[in-house]
């Protein structure tokens, strides 16, 4: 335990490039500090990856509580791809990671494909146990299905938040895809990518009925279509829904949750009531 | 598409509101950029149509700011100042009187 520490003091030293200090005294004072003490003075850290950093080398206990605040966002890019998900299994992180985002908006075509995972990554990727959050760029759903759950099927359990920025699909692909995930309780889709995609089988059957979710945000989505599939599955039940430039799906949307709304957000893109949705029905 | 077709397509929301039967259903925010805080007073009609909704299913209304260019605290607090001062204008025109309580800000 000393020899642990003693190394971790000797590179919170190295980092912050202070002199040695009465390592005895520290020590002790450190080894006393209750697990919640710390628990206290870490979540206080949690916004400071640099003091967090240093913490988790300070001895097991600190590393322990440290730890899962450093790894909990797993951000998967196009220069390093999947070689990181090796890496996290050695060290023992992937049970640390609440949200994983994978980022494709730079423009070229997207990367995140079926083809990118070789056996051993995809091993890796099924391993993510504790994942509530997605945020998916530019996702080619139609290329993962009709696999789609060979992928994705592992989040299913504890996904809470979905977040698809302009997912490039058919809408009957979107809500075989969302319904995958039977405990999803938000909802983000942010506009929609109009390439050419990829024709499958289109007689895709929801995973599950839809339950009651808590948030749906739509911002320039105008797929009513989306919903009608999951409604024709079971209902669709929302108590909160956002529409930012989607006035198209209002009516979908509201009849579908007509009685487990709570909230409507409307956006005013200039003050305009046609934007509000709020002109003239007739 | 054509002027009538984007009218009717902008129109869904007036006409699904009736449709609301949620017992819960206690909010309607409206997302303000801040650069169109001044025009409010302009939109008697907007009231008015928020009006009927109100007699169809009551609820409370709040105006959710987002601020176009500036993120600081001090732009947002004048803001917040800006939208309040308009919408003590829009009162004063009777033009809030189906609430039952004041304007929420955000």
């Amino acid at each position: 335990m000393v020899t642990l520490w003693h190394r971790g003091k000797a590179k919170i030293d190295r980092l912050v490039g202070g002199p040695p200090s009465e390592t005895s005294i520290t020590h002790e004072s450190t080894c006393r500090v209750p697990y919640e003490i710390v628990e206290k003075i870490i979540t206080y850290l949690i916004h400071d990856l640099y003091a967090l950093k240093a913490c988790s080398l300070t001895c097991r206990s600190w590393h322990a509580v440290a730890v899962p605040h450093i790894y909990h966002t797993l951000v998967l890019g196009r220069s390093a791809k999947l070689k990181v998900l090796s890496k996290l299994h050695k060290r023992g992180l992937i049970s640390f990671v609440n949200i994983i985002q994978v980022g494709q908006w730079d423009g070229k075509s997207a990367w995140f494909a079926p083809k990118v995972f070789n056996p051993r990554d995809l091993r890796y990727f099924s391993s993510f146990a504790n994942v509530h959050t997605l945020d998916l760029q530019k996702l080619e759903i139609h290329r993962f299905i009709p696999n789609v759950e060979r992928y994705f099927g592992h989040f299913s359990q504890t996904l809470r938040s979905i977040k698809l920025y302009r997912p490039c699909c058919t809408p009957r692909q979107q809500s075989h895809f969302l319904s995958l995930f039977s405990n999803l309780d938000n909802i983000e889709i942010c506009g929609t990518d109009t390439s050419p995609i990829i024709p499958v089988p289109d007689r895709l059957v929801p995973f599950s009925a839809p339950k009651l979710r808590g948030r749906l945000v739509l911002r320039s989505y105008n797929w009513s279509w989306t919903w009608e599939h999951l409604i024709s599955a079971g209902g669709l039940r929302f108590r909160h829904i956002d529409l930012r430039d989607s006035i198209n799906c209002a009516q979908v949307l509201l009849d579908a949750c007509a009685e487990t709304l709570e909230t409507l957000q409307l956006f005013a893109t200039d003050g305009k009531l046609c934007y509000l949705g709020l002109s003239n029905s007739n | 598409m054509s002027m009538s077709g984007d009218y009717r397509r902008h129109s869904t929301v007036l006409r699904a509101f009736p449709t609301v039967t949620s017992p819960v259903f206690s909010e309607l925010v409206i997302i303000l950029p801040d650069d169109t805080i001044t025009y409010l007073p302009k939109y008697v009609t907007l009231f008015e149509r928020l009006g009927k909704m109100n007699q169809v299913r009551p609820f409370n209304l709040v105006f959710s700011l987002v601020l176009s260019s500036s993120v600081s605290e001090a732009s947002l607090v004048e803001a917040r100042r800006k939208l309040r001062g308009t919408l003590d204008l829009v009162a004063a025109k009777g033009l809030l009187n189906f609430l039952d309580s004041p304007p929420t800000i955000r």
